[in-house]
């Protein structure tokens, strides 16, 4: 018989083992999990580079955000074969007493380079194709600001001083790669239309779309790479579809790296699932293998059959995965439509075979304990008592190891956040064994003279202490990670929801000059309103770090990053180190020796950047950071860094520097504010004609802030909870391995119970006592672990008192141990399915006599495989020794 | 308390399922209240049945058992009889999380008895293996095990035992050991005591040999 055949026979017969099962469940678990996240990365990572070739609408991208420098378009001409300039807007627009924020597009007769514009007649109406934008006069709008400001096609839009008629829905335009991510309401209009002295430039970007060739793409990037100091345009944005990079691909591949890296404790769970299942499993494979040896097996053979009944396990387990992961994720991503439209599920085969292989490694990691037990088989064990031996514990601890080591390096992209990571999950789980390992002692002792079902409970937990310890951990460390992260969400909810409105009243101003100050500042006093706090600032563009470009500044992608290479606010006070908290001393050790550097030093200002911008841009005191500010450029070097207290103040600012005679003349200079208010009902009600009068005044209540906080809130519990699934998942599977490694013990002991008189409720109460108490130790030390985390978080990291619910902590903790609680019992429940008579015929588990009996005959086919294949092996090299000329000339 | 069990007419057989097989057949029998008996019989005969039934762990298909308390000469139902009575078994059934002189204490424990160690003291010094007293079971030899499993059905003062091939396992002088333990413990504490055996030196020692022959229970 084929040993394919023989593996495919053990295979079958050791699935019908509970603990084979909970083995292989776990596997398809993990699996689902790692090919879930790849499978959603892959296909993301498609839809941004399918959206680079087809929805950039040029060859290349240009953004601008600061005032064009005449030189810049002329540049930007001799690269390209044709070109079209393209001024969008944020303004604020108005219908009666509707209102909303607009982003629109300026666009001349030379626009869309490449593609077409998506229009319809009338809102859900068909969807036609044109070749050119509005006409002038004309006004086309997305169905979303139609609605909102509730407009009909025909109608008379005010835009500034014009009036332009809405001519069409706009649906889509083919430059719209670079709107990805921002759901604001938008519209087309004709360049003639838009003059962009009636915005703020803050609120303009400048979008050169240019066709040119790959050559001019290389030539376009070396000048500018060469010419960067020099150069007007510095903050000049590239994209084109020659660099094959997405502008969000960074970012996205962070998220999706950190999803993965999490999965460490998955991987933990797994871990303890599989060596609780691991022991029995070994076992039962080292008895059948040993007992075939007995009758003729070589041991070469027995390991290359247990090998093909592995891999052949692998493949199902891996097939089955990829159908589920496929089936959710289409279904998902059909949900998503409506947010990112044409994104649509397909497997990358390159990714996939990553996974796999990532898997496989996982697998056979897992299964080195067994393994090693297979190889150290001897007949002689037959004849020895008690030749069961428990794989060596350094064998266990090494397959952890090599999967840990595997996830790290496949989804680590910053050592610093994998090792507090690591760090965290390694504390907590200390935390919570030595708390379990000291509650179980106490209470040991508390009850050592005492009888009853909890003194013997706690004595027998204190026997099964590894598989106890390792249950406890494992899940403890899951409700503490769940525990972590919903505590967080939820104080973050609540917090920013109450302080925004304490602090910052019900309506911020994210931007006004300072004659709108002025204007708004009386409107204030006419409707009995009042301004809560105002602060000057003028936007600026970093550019450079240290004399190198931004762009050439080599940092992984980060939030920060993304962030500071759009405009960014820069604000000042009297003094820094009086107003802000000064946590390190200036050090200008970087500049000493150098007399270039120490001049440029000499002219700079002081700036104080936020504590979080500082990690993320790898920045320290002494620092130089070169900031473009109203077309000129400025040099700062760092001397302190302050931090932002979330939730304290929306008004906060990333760069802060001193008022000082060097800033002071460009700082009055375009100055703009920000400031928040509280209106009163009168004022409210009137918000929308104010804004009519004063267009270009930048507002947003709190309300709204809130309101998409919580969204980007509900959106991480979205994210926590498909993360959570997957925890509780092999949490139960842990907790079930577990009760299955005793389960032979327990049924011994419930039959005992009965046979001693007592009831098959007394059964219950005892295995219940046991499971309350794990349930309830491992709830309170993982509950009483996270809030001591968010407690430092917010002690250490935020500044902020953190305030305790003991009604938050009890709900939680009930919660935690009766949920646990019922998945236990209902687990536990076979070994109630015992009678004192089991014990009188000795039949707890037949599942040795079956083994040895299958061993036998199994052995006897394997004899015959052996026979086959050496025969066949024979017959095959005959033949190709016969037929060796026939077989090159065909292979010719 | 003493109890005596009478057997009467209890038949029971069972469907392999493609033939019913009657395995006892009219059986009448009586178990005097203080006294060993032991069963003995082939291979698959209906001992071990016979004593599920006796010990009110089944029931079988027609006949009657009753238990009577010759002191009082009342009838016992079955559920009390389980209060008094304890078992021994071929493979000894011990818990391994627990040592020695717990394993001996655990019925006394599961009753709340404040007492329960120091009388699984007693009877672990009776067995002979004080020395044990807080060993883990896995440590002890088979024959040590058994002790500890007939010391376990005695702390509790049992009216009535029973015992299914307590020697099944052990070899012969460890069984004669253990037989004559058990019979010294049956007579030192008045118990009723019956046993199913194989082994034809244990049953011949007891105070009564009841034998299966065609099914039914004969005097042997």
């Amino acid at each position: 018989m084929n040993i394919f055949i023989l593996a495919y026979r053990i295979l079958r017969s050791n699935i019908k083992t509970l603990n084979h099962r909970l083995w292989a469940l776990t596997h398809l678990a993990l699996a689902i999990y790692i090919l879930f996240v790849s499978g959603g990365q892959g296909a993301l990572q498609k839809y941004l580079n399918n959206d680079l070739a087809t929805m950039l609408g040029a060859d290349t991208v240009v953004e601008v955000k600061t005032p064009i420098a005449p030189t810049f378009a002329t540049f930007l001409a001799q690269y390209s074969d044709r070109q079209t300039d393209i001024l969008i807007v944020e303004l604020v627009m108005s219908n009666d007493t509707k209102w909303s924020e607009i982003l629109l597009k300026a666009v001349n007769s030379t626009y869309p380079l490449n593609g077409e514009i998506e229009v319809s007649q009338k809102l859900g109406g068909q969807i036609e194709s044109v070749l050119s934008g509005p006409k002038k006069g004309e006004i086309w709008l997305s169905e979303r600001a139609i609605v909102k400001l509730n407009y009909h096609i025909g109608d008379m839009v005010q835009v500034h001083d014009r009036q332009l008629r809405l001519t069409a829905v706009l649906v889509n335009e083919p430059d719209r790669l670079l709107s990805f991510g921002n759901f604001k309401p938008n519209g087309l209009l004709n360049r003639a239309d838009l003059s962009h002295k009636y915005t703020s430039e803050s609120r303009q970007t400048h979008r050169f779309l240019l066709q040119q060739t790959q050559q001019q793409w290389f030539a376009l990037q070396e000048t500018q790479k060469a010419q960067w100091v020099s150069e007007a345009q510095q903050d000049a944005k590239f994209i084109s579809v020659y660099s094959g990079k997405h502008p969000l691909s960074n970012l996205q591949q962070r998220i999706f790296n950190f999803i993965g890296l999490i999965s460490i404790v998955l991987l933990l769970l797994a871990a303890i699932a599989f060596d609780l299942a691991g022991n029995t499993m070994s076992n039962r494979q080292t008895q059948f293998f040993t007992v075939a040896m007995s009758t003729g097996l070589t041991k070469s053979k027995a390991v290359l059959i247990w090998f093909s009944a592995a891999m052949l396990q692998f493949i199902v387990v891996i097939v089955l995965a990829i159908i589920i992961v496929t089936f959710s994720l289409s279904g998902l991503f059909f949900v998503a439509h409506e947010v990112l439209p044409n994104l649509k599920f397909s497997w990358s085969l390159v990714d996939i075979l990553q996974r796999i292989c990532l898997l496989l490694i996982i697998y056979f990691a897992s299964l080195l304990p067994v393994l090693w037990n297979l190889l150290q088989l001897n007949v002689k064990a037959l004849l020895v008592a008690n030749s069961n031996s428990k794989p060596n514990l350094s064998i266990r601890l090494l397959s952890i190891l090599i999967s840990f080591c595997v996830i790290t390096y496949t989804y680590s992209d910053n050592a610093v956040l994998t090792t507090y990571l690591y760090l965290g999950f390694a504390l907590a789980a200390a935390a919570i064994y030595l708390f379990t390992l000291l509650t179980l002692h106490l209470t040991c002792r508390l009850l050592a003279k005492r009888s009853g079902f909890t003194a013997i409970i706690v004595n027998v937990m204190l026997q099964r202490i590894n598989t106890k310890i390792a249950q406890i951990v494992g899940i403890g460390l899951c409700i503490f990670v769940i525990s972590f992260i919903s505590i967080l969400t939820e104080n973050y909810s609540k917090q920013f929801h109450t302080l925004s409105f304490k602090q910052d009243g019900n309506l911020l101003v994210e931007q006004a000059t300072p004659q709108e100050m002025n204007s708004f500042n009386q409107w204030l006093e006419q409707t009995d309103s009042s301004l809560l706090q105002s602060k000057p600032f003028v936007f600026g563009n970093l550019i450079g770090i240290n004399g190198q470009p931004l762009g050439h500044y080599s940092l992984k992608p980060n939030e920060s990053l993304s962030k500071v290479q759009k405009a960014i606010r820069l604000h000042w006070l009297q003094d820094i180190a009086g107003a802000w908290q000064t946590t390190r001393s200036p050090n200008k050790q970087q500049t000493q020796g150098n007399q270039a550097a120490e001049k440029v030093l000499q002219s700079a200002a002081p700036i104080s950047v936020v504590d979080e911008v500082m990690t993320d841009l790898e920045l320290s005191i002494g620092d130089r950071l070169t900031f473009q500010i109203n077309g000129a450029t400025r040099q700062y070097y760092i001397t302190s860094e302050h931090r932002h207290i979330p939730g304290k103040s929306l008004l906060s600012f990333w760069f802060v520097h001193p008022l000082q005679q060097k800033t002071q003349a460009f700082s009055n200079d375009k100055t703009l504010f920000v400031a928040s208010t509280s209106l009163s009902k009168e004022a409210q009600a009137e918000l929308a004609h104010f804004w009519r009068r004063f267009p270009l005044i930048q507002m947003q209540p709190t309300e709204l802030i809130a309101e998409k906080i919580q969204s980007f809130l509900q959106a991480l519990e979205v994210i926590v909870l498909f993360y959570s699934g997957f925890l509780v998942m092999l949490s139960t599977l842990v907790v079930w391995t577990g009760i299955n490694a005793y389960v032979d013990c327990d049924k011994m002991r419930n039959g005992l119970m009965l046979s001693f008189g007592l009831s098959k409720l007394q059964c219950y109460k005892m295995t219940s006592i046991e499971w309350l108490f794990t349930s309830f130790i491992t709830s309170f030390g993982a509950l009483l672990g996270a809030y001591l985390a968010v407690y430092l978080l917010y002690i250490y990291s935020l500044g902020e008192p953190f305030y305790f619910s003991v009604t938050q902590f009890v709900s939680s903790l009930l919660e935690g141990t009766l949920a646990l609680f019922f998945v236990a019992f209902i687990l536990n429940y076979s070994s109630f399915n015992i009678s004192p008579i089991n014990l009188l015929k000795g039949n707890l588990s037949d599942s040795l006599s079956s083994n040895l009996k299958s061993a036998q005959k199994l052995s006897k086919q394997c004899n015959s495989s052996t026979s086959f294949i050496r025969k066949f092996s024979v017959k095959y090299i005959v033949f190709i020794i016969k037929n060796w000329k026939k077989i090159v000339r065909r292979l010719k | 308390m003493s109890i005596e069990i009478k057997v009467s007419e209890l038949s029971h057989g069972f469907d392999d399922g493609s033939q019913s097989i009657k395995l006892l057949n009219n059986v009448n029998a009586l178990f005097e209240a203080k006294k060993l008996t032991a069963i003995t019989g082939m291979s698959g005969c209906g001992k071990s049945t016979l004593l599920t039934f006796l010990a009110g762990l089944d029931a079988p298909e027609s006949g009657q058992i009753k238990y009577i308390d010759t002191s009082t000469n009342r009838r016992i139902y079955r559920r009390d009889l389980k209060k008094c009575m304890s078992l021994i078994f071929q493979q000894f059934h011990l818990l391994p999380e627990l040592n020695t002189v717990q394993n001996i204490a655990f019925p006394l424990l599961l009753r709340g008895d404040k007492r329960a160690i120091d009388k699984a003291k007693f009877w672990l010094d009776k067995i002979n293996l004080t020395a044990a007293c807080n060993r883990p079971i896995h440590q002890l030899s088979g024959g040590e095990q058994q002790r500890v499993a007939i010391a376990r059905a005695f702390v509790t003062e049992p009216k009535i035992i029973f015992a299914d091939e307590p020697t099944g396992s052990l070899d012969s002088s460890t069984g004669a050991y253990i037989q004559a333990l058990l019979y010294d413990f049956c007579k030192s504490v008045d118990t009723t005591t019956i046993l199913v055996t194989h082994n034809e030196q244990l049953a011949k020692s007891a105070d009564q040999q009841l034998t299966f022959i065609d099914r039914k229970l004969m005097q042997a």
